[in-house]
């Protein structure tokens, strides 16, 4: 993806727990991008958020910051440092509204060739891994890297 | 300059990453469950799911 990234972005040791600042017409705004193990230790949840000065962390706050497309590029990013240095996991994520869920889907739409060269790409459908294909409907996404 | 290999394009647009060190916030984050509703969701969408082998 040719979208323009944050120049920098702020990870802890193990590559699992980024942070970044928004900037924007709202001001400046940290961003945490964190991948946790779910029950099944090699899947790992990709969440995304606002963190607040009080430590809390909200996924659900729309910022409106002007800057969209360069904050799912930094995400993108993240991912892509997160994958390079655990190819064996699998990362999941799914949008924690609607909206967000479709913004993701438009985005892995529009670069879909290149991101399959890059990654495996299934959604989960009735419980199965689905090879996930162009404009299919889905609510969710699983990926790992390709080797 | 280098010619690009097939899937690097996606790697190209990429930030600096910088370690944090001991004290700062984000060690304070690490291993935290940060969005427990997400990961319940997502705990349950992906449970019982047969992960594919890899090709």
């Amino acid at each position: 993806m040719n979208y323009e990234t944050y120049p920098w972005i702020e990870s802890t040791s193990d590559l699992t727990t980024f942070h970044f600042v928004s900037e924007g017409p709202k001001g400046y705004i940290n961003k945490i991008i964190a991948f946790h193990p779910m029950e099944d230790p090699t899947v790992f949840n990709l969440g995304f958020g606002d963190t607040h000065p009080n430590g809390h962390v909200d996924d659900s706050i729309v910022t409106d910051n002007g800057d969209r497309d360069k904050i799912l590029a930094t995400v993108a990013a993240a991912v892509n440092i997160f994958t390079k240095a655990y190819p064996d996991y699998w990362v999941f994520f799914a949008g924690s509204t609607e909206s967000r869920t479709r913004l993701y889907r438009m985005a892995i739409n529009k670069h879909l060739l290149e991101l399959r060269q890059l990654y495996e790409i299934y959604t989960i459908i009735d419980g199965q891994p689905v090879p996930f294909y162009r404009h299919l409907a889905v609510n969710s996404f699983l990926i790992r890297r390709k080797i | 300059m280098k010619a690009l290999k097939k899937g690097e394009q996606a790697a190209t647009k990429k930030p600096e990453v910088v370690i944090v060190k001991d004290g700062h916030f984000l060690n304070s984050l690490k291993g935290k469950n940060l969005f427990p509703e997400a990961l319940e969701e997502a705990n349950k969408i992906m449970r019982n799911v047969e992960l594919p082998k890899r090709k």
